[in-house]
């Protein structure tokens, strides 16, 4: 196991087309830790979390990543953007999207060796990498299948095997069960989070889903607004797994995740927005 | 099997009804034989010549054949060279289309004067014809890849070659075998019209050849039969093309299915 990265999101701004999409999102979290990011759709969400994985670079203030002490920071004094993305290249940061995004012309096996194949890792190392996650899964019997074969849920978890081969220090996932039916995004809610402690990698998910949020993470930020804003992190201290969805403590928390998303926005923050105008 | 039976049977009764529906208009009408010939008076012929009409249709195919691999590679070489420059795409392209619309009966003649009488000339003559339809259809396909996708490779840290040739060549074969199946038939065409112009008499005439000479000779009869060996070596070529591309897509691509 490669060590897991913390990551520390610091008054990060973001503009796009002349429009604030993101203002002032603070964010804290520490190595092999896990977030759950909730919030409605259009509230800069996935975003944020681009914005972490580098793949866009913010407009101002800093995500710092952190291993034991040490510190790599992405600012505004920095080169923006590259010390996120070149992390992402070099496979400490894996992604994980809604679409799964998988090559439809390769098979399952192909697909899940496609990161290591790219980062230049030999034909005998990749496919016993990808063979040894596939078995991980349970996804053994599927190595020769095409995506088109696949059911929804078995697609993602394709992508799941994709994006965890590389043994990164920080998963991000975008809304990676949105498309699903409920009884398959339970079973894949309970097998991301087993694959999450089994790998102890930090993982950051973004979800539109209440429960989904309490249930996986350790700790949750509601972004909502326009242009999108973080309110303070909510921490979740719960037994894991699926049963306890439905203890009084679960449900409260989910009450809690609840009001802050709909509770009336603090005034400080349109007045800063006014201001900002 | 059942399905390519369901597939292939109903053209091949219809082309026999509309044969024996000929035949009998000739027995019934009986115009003269310059005019129109009956079916079988054509494979009558055929027959007689049928050294001289296999020589020709040889000929002709190797000209559509080397003709097609050129335009085939020159194609999809020149679409993805395109494809990696907006500059080079702006550039080119246009004026590509527009030697597009450059009548080919109109050079051929120019043909004869670059590459001589023979080979040579039907082959660019076909390779003509033939590189237009490749070349747009592979760099549509080249162009259309999922940006998803690629995003999915830039954060993989893909440079440009392994870009295209892991993730936008692939990705682009249903729309290079479109191309490459349309190109099949043009580079018959083009083989034909080139033998018009430039075509050599003699043992190994090819068939744009027979039917100018059988044409002048009256006999009507031989230009049909050139006419329909021409047609036949389109459609092997085209057959083989498509093939190719079922074989190539039949594990992915939803075009693969027999409906």
């Amino acid at each position: 196991m490669r060590e897991a990265i913390g990551v520390h999101v610091r008054g990060v701004s973001h503009n796009f087309a002349g429009a604030n999409v993101i203002r002032h999102a603070d964010v804290q979290l520490k190595p092999g830790g896990f977030l759950a990011i909730v919030g409605d759709s259009g509230g800069g969400k996935t975003t944020l979390l681009r914005l972490i994985g580098g793949l866009i670079a913010p407009s101002s203030g800093e995500i710092v990543f952190t291993a034991g002490g040490e510190s790599d920071s992405q600012s505004d004094h920095a080169p923006r953007g590259q010390s996120a993305l070149a992390a992402a290249q070099s496979n400490a940061i894996s992604f994980c999207f809604q679409e799964g995004r998988l090559l439809p012309w390769r098979n399952v096996l192909q697909n899940v060796a496609l990161p290591l194949e790219l980062n230049g890792v030999s034909a005998q190392a990749r496919l016993a990498a990808a063979r040894e996650m596939l078995a991980k899964m349970q996804l053994s019997d599927s190595e020769h299948k095409m995506p088109a074969q696949l059911s929804g849920g078995m697609r993602m978890r394709v992508a799941m095997a994709r994006a965890l081969v590389t043994r990164p220090k920080l998963l991000l996932l975008d809304e990676p069960f949105g498309a699903l039916d409920e009884v398959t995004r339970l079973a894949l809610d309970e097998e991301l989070r087993q694959l999450w402690q089994q790998t102890g990698t930090t993982a950051i998910l973004v979800t539109h889903s209440i429960q989904e949020a309490v249930s996986l993470a350790q700790q949750v930020v509601v972004m909502r607004g326009k242009p999108g804003r973080t309110m303070p992190a909510i921490a979740i201290d719960l037994p894991k797994g699926a049963a306890h969805r439905t203890s009084m403590q679960f449900v409260s928390l989910c009450e809690r995740v609840y009001e802050q998303m709909t509770q009336q926005m603090p005034p400080q923050a349109t007045e800063v927005a006014g201001l900002a105008r | 099997m059942k399905n390519i039976l369901r597939v292939a049977l109903p053209p091949i009764f219809t082309a026999i009804a509309l044969l024996v529906a000929w035949e009998i208009a000739v027995m019934v009408f009986k115009p003269a034989a310059y005019l129109l010939p009956s079916p079988l008076m054509i494979l009558r012929a055929a027959n007689v010549d049928s050294r001289q009409l296999l020589q020709a249709t040889l000929s002709t195919a190797i000209s559509a054949g080397l003709g097609f691999v050129i335009a085939a590679v020159v194609g999809m070489t020149c679409a993805s060279v395109l494809s990696q420059s907006k500059f080079l795409q702006r550039g080119l392209y246009p004026l590509a289309s527009l030697f597009q619309m450059v009548p080919l009966v109109a050079i051929a003649p120019l043909l004869v004067i670059w590459f001589g009488y023979g080979l040579s000339a039907t082959v660019a003559s076909a390779a003509i014809v033939a590189v237009f339809p490749v070349l747009a259809n592979t760099l549509d396909g080249l162009r259309s890849t999922d940006p998803a996708l690629r995003e999915l490779f830039h954060i993989y840290n893909a440079n440009r070659f392994t870009r295209w040739w892991k993730l936008e060549l692939p990705s682009a074969t249903p729309n290079i075998v479109t191309g490459l199946r349309i190109a099949a038939g043009l580079a018959v065409i083009g083989t034909v019209v080139g033998e018009f112009v430039s075509g050599y008499a003699g043992e190994d005439a090819p068939l744009g050849m027979v039917v100018l000479a059988s044409m002048r000779g009256a006999r009507t009869d031989l230009v049909f039969a050139a006419v329909a060996l021409s047609a036949a070596v389109g459609f092997v070529l085209f057959g083989a093309v498509s093939f190719l591309g079922w074989l190539s897509l039949r594990k992915w691509h939803a075009s693969t299915l027999i409906h």
